[in-house]
């Protein structure tokens, strides 16, 4: 009755797993979803730090006709860094975008030009308000360290079309990597296989390439010799599938060797694709940021297209320079961080949104856009910058199965709590697994005596959302 | 074993460490059997002694303690297999060099948190934030990659090169067999030692450790 097949073993939820079938020795061979999927694969564009929703996609009127006063009913409110300040209305204009008229901000033009695309949920609630946690919850269902990421279990679940480059693929800010790094694309107690490898435009594969001082030839001669020696020691013990695998492993390494740097050079890119999204300028702080951010973006585009089932780009990372210098976390210059955040992921950002939109990628690839949490309506008491909040935030969504040109749920008049419609961060990962035909319920990986879940025990498909 | 638990004098652990190691259970070799393959072959009823692989650290300890180059001290301040960065805060850069502060084994490595060791931390080493009382066993191309390509074993197959020529002379066929002999502790097979004289002729001695040092035989026991 305890045991694994028993009557305590069974979902909380007391639906059946439902568990993909992975041909041995084959962890990323392509499988069937559990109902036909709107979208074959993901791209997640991570903006680290937390950022605004109040300068960005969240207009509110209120905010800035109460601009100046303190929060009502919130007399000596102190947040995650301490006591706050007036309500402070966005330094920058909102204006009307695209047919829909959707209210964006001067901050992200470029993205705002694509509201009539965008599907945009004003009600996420998180539950921790610091940064670490707070990764780890919207990449990983947790606020702890330690479980699975969305792109393991996605890729756990469905495999990848391409089986010479990653499975998944994690691609950190060039200026470095978010503040739970590795948690954020870890397999947690998945299968490693399921992990996210990690590398950018600036920074490739570690040991992609033979040692410096072997030649090509030496390389191919020896890992042949190796593979014999393999095969030979395998014939002595049939039936052991790890050493299979990891002759399976060295076989598969060889063709990344071959795969990775060519999806990987940019330089076949035709010039009006670079300049789309702004990786041929420079010069300035800002050209050279938004630049490098680019390179990473056409990057992620390359390997949505050559089949890769999870992308997971960053635009922010770990405190480089300062608090708030190199991600999104403003708490107290907000106006001049934020100067240079925006320009930097507006533009390549849309660009990519344009450039698959332009090669029918758009329609079988879901787009998540997201935060860990959101910023005060008000400033911090001495500073000029937003405080963390984790009760009301934004995030978007476009492309497969997505009702484009949508606002989803709404937060208060200030834009501090969401209270209409609201969207947990388990939700958000229910829905985002049911457009790619997975029952977060019933997908499902038994560890320490429990059916473990992406959604732990919680989470509902936001219906509202779906096209 | 009686169907019934007993307590053996006073829960004595070494008592059950001696029942464990001299149980004809225990003591099995791990050649395989067609036949209780077919029934169980994740080895569950322990019907031989299951293959493993080594854990992270013992990789490394082993790759250096067959390229003769470990520094077994034991004890002692632990030393530091990243670059430390501080500024704002700190960052964590994998080295790429090492030298004898390096050569001790991976037990005294400081553990960084949410930093993996650049070459053996994809072979399922548990995050510093996390307490793992029992380690997956994974495959993955990136543990290929690593122990392929990096320098740390590029240089290490020259140290093993080095010890082999130093140890067994100049001709091919006796620096095969200490190969062999150190690294998987057998005589090599006709067939193998032909190949294996094939590739040092072609190659050259460090090909050849380099190949030994990612075989399966090496990275699994028995």
């Amino acid at each position: 009755m305890l045991g694994r097949q028993g009557l305590l073993a069974a979902s909380v939820s007391g639906k059946e797993p439902l568990r993909p079938v992975i041909p041995p020795g084959q962890p990323y061979a392509p499988r069937a979803p559990h109902f036909p999927p709107r979208a074959k694969n993901v791209l997640v564009i991570f903006c680290s730090g937390a950022c605004s929703q109040l300068d960005t996609f969240d207009y509110k009127p209120e905010l800035i006709r109460h601009h100046g006063k303190p929060l009502p009913g919130a007399e000596g409110l102190i947040t995650f860094q301490g006591e706050q300040g007036a309500l402070t209305r966005s330094p920058w204009e909102f204006r009307p975008r695209g047919q829909s008229g959707k209210m964006i901000s001067d901050l992200v033009p470029h993205l705002g030009a694509l509201a009539d695309d965008l599907c945009f949920i004003h009600s996420m609630q998180g539950k921790t308000n610091t940064h670490g946690p707070g990764e780890n919850f919207m990449s990983t269902g947790f606020t702890r360290d330690g479980f699975p990421s969305l792109g393991a279990w996605v890729t756990y679940a469905l495999g990848t079309e391409d089986q010479s480059l990653p499975a998944y693929v994690a691609l950190p800010d060039p200026r470095g990597k978010p503040q739970n790094s590795v948690n954020n694309w870890a397999p947690g107690f998945l299968p490693a296989a399921f992990q996210g490898t990690e590398f950018n435009a600036t920074n490739p594969l570690r040991h992609l390439t033979p040692p410096p001082g072997i030649s090509a030839r030496t390389d191919v001669a020896t890992r042949d010799f190796l593979q014999g020696l393999n095969a030979r020691h395998a014939e002595r013990f049939p039936g052991d599938t790890e050493l299979a695998a990891r002759i399976a492993s060295y076989e598969l390494a060889a063709r990344m060797q071959l795969a990775v740097p060519g999806v990987a050079d940019l330089s076949t890119e035709p010039p009006h694709i670079i300049k789309l999204y702004g990786a041929d300028e420079g010069g300035s702080k800002v050209k050279d940021l938004r630049a490098a951010y680019a390179r990473n973006c056409i990057l992620a585009r390359r390997l949505i297209e050559q089949g890769v089932r999870f992308v997971q780009l960053f635009n922010g990372a770990y405190q480089t320079g300062g608090e708030g210098v190199s991600n999104w976390d403003g708490h107290k210059d907000l106006f001049n961080q934020y100067s240079v955040h925006g320009p930097v992921m507006d533009q390549p950002t849309a660009a990519l949104l344009l450039d698959l939109k332009q090669r029918g990628l758009l329609r079988d690839t879901l787009v998540v856009w997201c935060t860990e949490f959101g910023r005060m309506p008000t400033f911090q008491k001495g500073a000029q910058g937003r405080d963390h909040n984790p009760d009301g935030f934004t995030c978007w969504l476009a492309g497969a199965g997505v009702k484009a040109g949508l606002s989803y749920g709404a937060t208060d008049d200030f834009g501090h709590r969401a209270v209409e419609d609201i969207v947990t961060v388990h939700d958000f990962h229910a829905t985002l697994l049911h457009l790619l035909g997975l029952d977060h319920e019933r997908l499902t990986y038994y560890h320490n005596g429990l059916e473990r879940r992406l959604t732990d025990v919680e989470g509902h498909v936001v219906t509202g959302v779906l096209a | 074993m009686t169907s019934t638990p007993t307590v053996p004098a006073g829960w004595s652990i070494k008592h059950l460490h001696r029942l464990i190691l001299t149980s004809a259970t225990w003591r099995q070799s791990s050649a395989p059997r067609p036949e209780a393959l077919a029934v169980d072959a994740g080895c569950r009823w322990l019907w031989r002694f299951p293959p493993r692989r080594l854990e992270a650290e013992a990789i490394r300890d082993s790759v250096l303690a067959v390229s003769g180059t470990i520094d077994p001290t034991p004890g002692g301040p632990g030393f530091f297999l990243h670059r430390v960065e501080r500024e704002n805060v700190y960052h964590y850069h994998p080295l790429e060099d090492f030298g004898p502060a390096e050569a001790r084994r991976m037990v005294y490595a400081v553990k960084i948190r949410l930093e993996p060791d650049g070459i053996f931390g994809a072979f399922d080493c548990p995050d510093g934030s996390l307490a793992i009382p029992r380690r997956n066993v994974s495959t993955t191309p990136l543990q290929a990659l690593n122990l392929f390509n990096s320098r740390f074993m590029a240089d290490q197959a020259v140290h093993l090169a080095a010890r082999l020529a130093r140890e067994a002379g100049p001709t091919a066929d006796a620096q095969v067999r200490r190969a062999w002999q150190l690294a998987i502790h057998r005589a090599p097979e006709p067939a193998e030692a032909r190949e294996a004289a094939a590739l040092v002729a072609a190659e050259g001695l460090p090909a050849l450790a380099r190949a030994l040092l990612n075989a399966n035989e090496f990275l699994f026991i028995p």
